[in-house]
């Protein structure tokens, strides 16, 4: 299947090129390492490869693609919107619904599509095989297919979103303000406010009090007391995920000098921070439960959900560094906590509603 | 060009109690294979004898620093067939004859006075002890993956033979950016070959030197290539596995096909570095002067030398 080299410079134009996956004689490129000048101009070594003759169907290379375990940390909020909903009688927007499902459905396929071809052009899921989806390094999408996808998804998000804007125009304001903030916390490298922890605070907000309050402005034009919670819970577990994902690459960005708030942190008081998560998520998940709508026979809805706690803080603190095996699934594991979550909170409004 | 005296007791201090005796069982039967690494490809850039003889022993010292500190922490009782340091002077005088290997180290290079071979050697240590480190931290992990191996062995192998390819030419004051990037990738990949070598000898393959057998596995250890004969072996099996004592029961455990079927994977994988390697090489010798043209030489032979183990090379 091999059949060679070619080393590049990234101010050559086949750079680009050969980065995007185009072929060279009928070979794919695939990037195997790269040094980086002073200067910040890269010189990358690719396997020309034939095509890779054992990679799985379109739909299943998608479906890799697309990251379907996280997905319910973008889908999530909007069905349990739409359960609390059910629960207080409130009259829904299904049109809004829709919009929105696809809307979010567009965006978590761009937000991961992206995130996997910029990765892959500044050689992070080349240094780390846990990064990503990694369906470029496999051989099983060209990049540029990926960043096309990508920007397909982020139209249709894009359409999707004007869409509930013309309808809910003050939603606007609260999109604005999301969007000042990403600009502010990903682009001012001299502020330094990545590194102070203002992309885990957007990914907290835009996947937790911020979604929820756009969701239920646009599917339940309502908005109370509980909605905050269950946005602050939504919050605190999508940035739990993020930040076991930040653990587990702590290695990977301290030698590539992305400064997460883990890394500053450091690998053991890491540890205590994704705990002050769980502790959160309790907390939120008990007012959110134990309020007064809500009849007695919750309690027990809280013993699965407490035996993965239990089981997630127990596999935190076995790990022992970011080399450990513990480790390696650890996200997952955050993923199934936001999902249980989910399902079980879906189910207690929709039983408590029905046995009212 | 005469033998490299790498450890003479001038060197050091007479009047401290058991250092020399110390040093003198460490430094001999050791291969010295980084200095004659460092010696050969220093020959060819025109380097006279006292600086290949910094470098040799710079990069002795440090491997051998690396070694009483190794022993300490693997609780190894035998280094190169003799008692370890730590058993025979205490662990106390162990610790204390590493560090201070690495202090003469410090101490040379600075006296010689290339700052930039002084940065890139405490640069080496740091990532040496960083592997070291985290290497400690896979101690009974059974279900550790090559790939987070790999990530330690470029710490800890690799460091050190990226130093041996640079430092000659950092000593030769020629810090082309070009060039000691190449080399540093050709560095990582001949480390992680050597210590994947290595970590096959623990199997008996291509042992031509009777290194002892699955000491690795006995110290609770997953090696690069346990992580690869793991990965397909049922749960029942993989416990039985990692209590293997001998070759004959873990040939058996795990299936004379089996073990042969990975075994070929793994020199596949790793025979893909070495055409990687080659193909660096080849960018090398375009990139070099005629004057250090013979440096290649000396680095084809490699993966020869260091990955298939071959005596003729």
């Amino acid at each position: 299947m091999m059949s060679g080299f070619v080393t590049i410079e990234s101010d050559n134009r086949d750079h680009r090129k050969l980065l995007d996956g185009e072929s060279k004689d009928g070979h794919w490129a695939l990037p195997v390492d790269s040094f980086r000048y002073s200067d910040g101009r890269e010189r990358t070594t690719f396997r020309l490869v034939e095509a890779n003759p054992n990679k799985p169907s379109f739909a299943t290379r998608l479906w890799v693609l697309l990251r379907p375990s996280l997905i319910s940390m973008t889908l999530g909020p909007l069905f349990l919107v739409l359960a609390y909903g059910r629960f207080l009688d409130t009259p829904m927007n299904f049109a809004a619904f829709a919009t929105s499902f696809f809307g979010l459905l567009f965006l978590h396929i761009a937000t991961f599509a992206y995130n996997d071809y910029f990765d892959h052009l500044r050689g992070i899921d080349r240094y780390s095989q846990d990064s990503g989806s990694q369906v470029i390094q496999k051989g099983w999408f060209r990049a540029k297919v990926v960043r096309r996808i990508a920007d397909v998804s982020m139209l249709g998000a894009a359409v999707s979103g004007l869409i509930i804007f013309v309808s809910q125009p003050e939603l606007l304001v609260l999109a604005s303000l999301m969007a000042l903030a990403a600009a502010f916390g990903f682009s001012s490298v001299r502020l330094g406010l990545k590194t102070l922890g203002i992309g885990e605070m957007i990914v907290f907000v835009s996947l937790g009090p911020g979604l929820v309050y756009g969701l239920s402005k646009a599917v339940l034009n309502h908005f109370d007391i509980s909605l905050l919670f269950l946005g602050l819970l939504m919050g605190t577990l999508s940035s739990l995920v993020m930040q076991v994902r930040n653990w587990q690459q702590i290695f990977v960005a301290s030698r590539f000098k992305l400064g997460t708030f883990v890394s500053r942190l450091g690998f053991d008081r890491s540890k205590y921070f994704i705990h002050l998560h769980l502790v959160l998520a309790s907390a939120y998940f008990g007012v959110l439960i134990y309020s007064d709508r809500f009849a007695a026979w919750a309690v027990p809805a809280v013993i699965p959900l407490g035996l993965l706690v239990y089981r997630f803080v127990q596999h935190v603190n076995e790990t022992a560094s970011p080399f450990s095996s513990k480790i390696l699934n650890l996200d997952r594991r955050a993923v199934r906590l936001h999902q249980l979550m989910i399902v079980t909170l879906i189910l207690v409004f929709e039983l408590t509603m029905r046995l009212k | 060009m005469k033998d490299l005296k790498i450890y003479s007791r001038r060197d050091f201090p007479p009047y401290l109690p058991k250092l020399n005796s110390l040093y003198d069982d460490l430094f001999s039967g050791g291969k010295g294979f980084r200095a004659e690494l460092i010696r050969r490809i220093s020959g060819h850039l025109g380097l006279g004898e006292k600086p290949i003889l910094l470098q040799a022993q710079t990069i002795e010292f440090i491997h051998n620093a690396s070694l009483l500190h190794d022993d300490l922490i693997d609780r190894s009782h035998l280094r190169r067939g003799k008692p370890s340091a730590w058993l025979k002077y205490t662990p106390e005088y162990a610790v204390l004859a590493g560090d201070y290997l690495l202090a003469r180290v410090m101490v040379n290079l600075s006296e010689y006075g290339n700052l930039r071979l002084l940065q890139y050697t405490a640069q080496m240590i740091s990532d040496l002890l960083e592997g070291e480190w985290i290497q400690d931290s896979l101690v009974k992990d059974f279900s550790v993956t090559i790939d987070q191996l790999d990530q330690v062995h470029y710490l800890k192998t690799a460091s050190l033979f990226k130093w041996c390819l640079r430092a000659p030419f950092l000593t030769a004051e020629i810090y082309d950016e070009e060039l000691h990037g190449l080399l540093d990738q050709m560095g990582d990949l001949i480390g992680l070959l050597f210590q994947r070598s290595d970590d096959l000898l623990d199997f008996d393959i291509r042992n031509h030197e009777g290194k002892a057998v699955l000491g690795d596995l006995k110290s609770g250890y997953i090696n690069s290539f346990s992580a690869v004969l793991m990965e397909d072996l049922s749960k029942e099996n993989r416990e039985l596995y990692v209590h293997c004592q001998t070759m004959k029961g873990l040939r058996e455990v795990v299936g004379e096909d089996y073990f042969n079927a990975k075994l070929k994977l793994f020199d596949d994988i790793n025979q893909s570095k070495i055409d990687l390697y080659g193909h660096h090489l080849q960018r090398l010798i375009e990139s070099l002067p005629a004057s250090q043209r013979g440096v290649e030489k000396e680095l084809s032979r490699l993966p020869r030398i260091l990955y298939w183990r071959d005596p003729k090379a």
